[in-house]
């Protein structure tokens, strides 16, 4: 295939940047012209900027150099070499997607040309052809899908001046700032819960396809990097820090709660658009799988006394996206959390229409739409918190506190709703540990020792020992002895 | 006056005989009393229980133990009949009561019969108060070697040999005789294997083959003896864990470690003094501060393919609390931070568990590939890489030490395919005698083994020549001064040579000629010797010769 460079519709010419001098005025002046010169001429926004391919970036001088000591410089390499989003195209040609294609009936017949799995597979794979000037299609989730169509940017980027841009002139010519963790949370979600053209529907969890379980916090934690893990840190630095303390950065934190909310908007988004224009209402993959997916066993966990006392509760709303709403809006609104002024409030409403297996498409659209709107502006809120607001919000001690609370008694009441709300309590227990080490400077708290024993029990619990097997009321007594008593 | 012959005669009595001789008489009385005198005090020092008179001298500390029972070695008569008979050499003791605790190698088996027969008491003088009974005289050695040829022996370097510091009384040690290119008396003969700890090889491609060192392994004591001073400020030299600049000019022992008699070093030892600066690093990205054991290329294989499973299955990060202690007991505990370059940023976290199914504890075929591919990658590096640890020394890689050999591995995903030649290292230089490091200690290492500090080749063999022994060893070191001064002109030409080309690849002065210094000093101080120290064969050789092989191993000398 040939690989083209990317040709503006009018060359940009560089200055001669040797006779301007970085950091001074003239420089600042050139480059609010050259920039206005650009954006002008690139007739930015018109139309989907195209893509460029992976290979544009990959040159050894630029980002593809050899992948080792160094991570700057070493980008491509190390995408290429660990992250698993390289992979994502080839997993297409794997005899479970033949499979799974087979199932679905698909438009194309493979996994590998149909739309439906390449949207997220491999997007630029999928795009139009007007969008494209190169792409190799092997790449899978390569540069541009997260980092934006460089059609626009690839030139400026080479730049010397191009650090000086500001993020909103960069976002202008299609450069994501990836920086902002609500872009980079909205961006993840886009795969990683759904959307348009991208669900992971009842359909395809059927066919094989695994469910998708999305906490951004862990998933980021354990994804191979290609950049130095402090500059994430660096970025998001706790405000107010006194001169003597430990650099402390509140990334973490944000994260994890930026990361929860996002989430649930983009699920509720999903799920209007479910309700709307889905002809398969209602979408079974909205319950809870132990609703229908449990074994008989006497002592199955969907079998629990207090299940069979309240009747409604046994079909009930997946629970993932929503479990940390509560904990959060709690921690973040004060006892009036539940109110109607939460943000939350609309999304506690949704949760009483799953107790049953219809509830009206049109009501569930209408409200789910306005759930996800009040979400957002939260999440933008968490994200652009100001200073105090966020010192209040992710200090050490607030963290403490409400990682503290999830070892309790609130921590017991999301255990006993199901696996899906556990295990997001030990995922949240563990991000909130990390979170308040980074807001501390590095420095671990007083009882990590203890709240490590708990995790590693909790972990024990929460495992599917094997088969087709949900866990165990003697796990979840177990679970629930623990958060009784913590440390 | 004619006087006549029996006016003569009268003159002597015809009785003469008859008088009694004055002087005789006296002398036969003088013995008799003298016997009588010497008998009655003889009884009367019996009779008052004092044997000391009747005894041989002390015996040796050694068999104090013995006590009364003199029948532990006098066993027949002999002492009776080697008194009477006045004949020293007769022993009084036989090599069978010796050999009942003294169990000893045979000196040479090709000695005649009649010396071969030697007794053991012929040279071990026992009953000599407190003179040691295993330093024989050398007239015990040199009644041989004077002239072995006459005495059946088959000469391996000299025929005669009279005294240490004499000239001509003793040869040049066989390894100088080579490392000199002088032919060796063995020429045309096989080399034998104690003489084999040098070999006769090419150092590169381009060398002309020479006598070396035959150890398989690259050290550069330059490079670990370089310290560079500015007004008496180290400036320049290895780096410590705090990565300051470190003299090890003259601290030979913080690797050459003496054994338990002192008397020689211990081998060295990777784990106690290499790791610490070389571990052995295989995944600067993953496991930055991990190191693969210091063994054998299939059991780093099987320990990396065993960390990156574990890695797939469990997404263990690090294989253990303190991953480079592990196999590196010296390493530091606590390295100084990095610089803050902005990047040298590991790129993995610790993985944070995501509950769910734990059934599948096989590796998938793509994590089996992607395994796979991980171990040859940090194989790779473990075998070749070098690089620097948190801006600490820490050039690493099998093949920056060893040889490298690739061979056919066995099997595909079990075994390696590549080999660490043997290093040879030999364990005792100058075999056919014994040495005493300990008594030596006052002196510099450099004194003895000059040109270390600008030894780059482990080829270069750093043992010193009898002219360095002598110098001290000698009735009359005076004598010795122009030969040891000729050895060491040689060796100052080599030195200085090596030193041009250090200077040249450091860019700097060589300010480090610590070790010159002190060997300078050493032959001023031996020009002004009177005095020597001992020369006898015992101090070196001794007669009764273990076998050899153990210090070296067999080894089979190729002259090409």
């Amino acid at each position: 295939m040939r690989i083209e460079r990317p040709r503006m519709r009018n060359e940009f010419t560089p200055a001669p940047m040797a006779l301007v001098p970085s950091g001074s005025f003239a420089f600042d002046l050139y480059t609010f012209f050259s920039v206005s010169v650009l954006l002008f001429a690139t007739n930015v926004g018109a139309a989907d900027p195209k893509f460029v391919g992976s290979s544009s970036c990959a040159a050894a001088a630029c980002h593809g150099g050899l992948a080792g000591h160094k991570v700057i410089g070493s980008e491509f390499p190390l995408w290429a070499a660990r992250d698993p989003h390289a992979q994502a195209y080839s997993v297409l040609l794997t005899d479970l997607s033949k499979q799974m294609a087979a199932r679905l009936k698909l438009s194309n017949k493979t996994a590998h040309e149909s739309a439906e799995c390449l949207n997220c597979h491999s997007p630029a794979t999928a795009a139009k052809e007007s969008t494209l000037t190169g792409h190799a299609p092997l790449a899978g989730v390569d540069c541009e899908q997260c980092h934006g169509a460089a059609e626009h940017w690839l030139t400026p980027h080479r730049r010397k001046d191009w650090k000086q841009l500001s993020p909103d002139v960069k976002q202008r010519l299609g450069f994501k700032n990836l920086s902002d963790v609500l872009t980079r949370a909205t961006l993840c979600t886009d795969c990683h819960v759904g959307g348009p053209g991208r669900d992971v529907n009842h359909d395809l969890l059927a066919a094989g396809h695994p469910r998708l379980f999305f906490e951004l916090s862990t998933f980021h934690a354990n994804w191979p990097k290609h950049w130095p893990r402090k500059t994430d840190d660096s970025k998001h630095p706790v405000p107010d820090a006194k001169p003597n303390d430990p650099p402390g950065s509140l990334f973490e934190a944000k994260l994890w709660a930026v990361g929860q909310v996002v989430t649930a908007q983009r699920s509720l988004e999903l799920l209007s658009r479910r309700a709307t224009h889905d002809r398969t209402w209602p979408e079974f993959a909205e319950w809870n799988c132990f609703a229908c997916h449990h074994d008989l066993e006497s002592d199955s966990w969907w079998q629990l006394p207090n299940r069979q006392k309240q009747p409604h509760d046994a079909l009930s709303w997946n629970s993932w996206p929503y479990a940390m709403l509560e904990p959060l809006a709690r921690q973040t609104y004060g006892p009036e959390f539940r109110g109607s002024a939460s943000p939350i409030s609309g999304t506690l409403r949704l949760r009483l229409r799953f107790t049953t297996l219809r509830p009206p498409a049109p009501n569930i659209a209408a409200e789910a739409a306005a759930a996800a709107k009040s979400l957002r502006a939260w999440a933008m809120t968490l994200n652009q918190a100001e200073p105090t607001e966020a010192q209040k919000l992710f200090s050490p001690e607030a963290l403490k506190s409400l990682r503290e609370s999830l070892v309790g008694n609130e921590g017991q009441q999301l255990v006993a709703r199901d696996w899906d709300s556990a295990t997001q309590v030990f995922l949240a227990i563990n991000a909130l540990r990390y979170a308040e080490k980074g807001a501390r400077g590095g420095l671990d708290s007083a009882d990590e020792a203890q709240v490590q024993a708990v995790l590693d029990s909790m972990r024990k619990s929460l495992d599917f020992q094997n088969g087709y097997r949900g866990p165990r009321q003697s796990e979840l007594r177990e679970l629930k002895t623990l958060l009784i008593a913590p440390p | 006056m004619r006087r006549s012959s029996r006016e003569l005669s009268s003159r002597v009595s015809i009785h003469v005989h008859r008088q009694p001789n004055r002087q005789r008489r006296l002398a036969w009385w003088l013995a008799l009393s003298v016997g009588v005198g010497s008998l009655l005090w003889l009884s009367g020092q019996y009779l008052q229980r004092q044997h000391r008179l009747y005894q041989a001298g002390d015996v040796a500390m050694t068999h104090r133990m013995f006590e009364n029972e003199c029948w532990r070695c006098h066993t027949t008569w002999a002492p009776l009949e080697r008194l009477l008979s006045f004949r020293d050499a007769f022993p009084s003791t036989t090599n069978e009561q010796c050999e009942t605790c003294h169990k000893v190698a045979e000196h040479q088996p090709e000695q005649k019969l009649a010396h071969g027969g030697i007794p053991c008491a012929a040279c071990h003088k026992e009953h000599k108060g407190a003179e040691t009974l295993a330093r024989p005289h050398d007239r015990f050695c040199v009644s041989c070697h004077a002239d072995l040829k006459e005495h059946g022996g088959q000469h391996a370097f000299a025929n005669n040999i009279t005294r240490f510091d004499v000239p001509g009384g003793h040869p040049e040690f066989l390894l100088t005789q080579l490392l000199k290119g002088e032919a060796p008396p063995t020429q045309g003969a096989e080399i034998r294997e104690e003489h084999a700890v040098a070999k006769f090889q090419r150092s590169g491609e381009d060398d002309e083959p020479r006598w070396q060192d035959r150890g398989r392994i690259r050290f550069n004591h330059a490079k670990h003896l370089y310290a560079r001073y500015d007004h008496q400020k180290l400036v320049d030299g290895l780096t410590d864990e705090n990565r300051q600049p470190v003299d090890l000019s003259d601290k030979c022992e913080s690797c050459h470690q003496p054994d338990a008699d002192h008397r020689y070093f211990q081998p060295i030892q990777f784990e106690a003094h290499c790791c610490k600066c070389h571990p052995l690093l295989f995944d600067p990205v993953r496991y930055p501060r991990q190191s693969v054991p210091h063994e054998l290329p299939e059991i780093i294989r099987g320990f990396l393919t065993e960390t990156y499973t574990l890695r797939e299955l469990q997404g263990a990060t690090q294989t253990a609390a303190n991953p480079t202690q592990q196999f590196c007991p010296s390493f530091p505990q606590q390295l100084p931070a990095a610089p803050d370059t902005g990047t040298d940023d590991e790129v993995d976290q610790p993985r944070r568990p995501l509950p769910g199914h734990r059934d599948q504890q096989k590796l998938t075929q793509a994590q089996a590939q992607k395994v796979l591919t991980n171990v040859v990658d940090a194989e790779k590096i473990a075998r070749d890489h070098q690089h620097r640890l948190f801006d600490y020394e820490a050039t690493g890689g099998c093949r920056y030490c060893h040889e490298v050999e690739v061979v056919e591995p066995q099997s595909k995903t079990s075994l390696s395919d590549w080999k660490i030649v043997p290093t040879q290292i030999p364990a005792r230089w100058l075999p056919h005698s014994e040495f005493h490091h300990e008594p030596h200690r006052l002196l510099d290492c450099g004194v003895c083994h000059v040109g270390v500090a600008v030894s780059e080749n482990t080829g270069d063999v750093l043992i010193p020549s009898r002219a360095v022994c002598v110098a001290c060893h000698s009735s009359q070191p005076k004598q010795w001064a122009s030969a040891w001064k000729e050895w060491f002109r040689s060796k100052q030409e080599w030195v200085q040579e090596r030193e041009a080309v250090l200077a040249k690849k450091r860019q700097k002065s060589n300010s480090n000629p610590v070790a010159s210094k002190q060997t300078q000093s050493f032959g001023d101080l031996i020009t002004r010797a009177d005095r020597g120290t001992r020369t006898d064969c015992i101090e070196c050789h001794s007669y009764h010769n273990p076998t050899k092989d153990k210090w070296n191993g067999p080894f089979v000398p190729e002259i090409k």
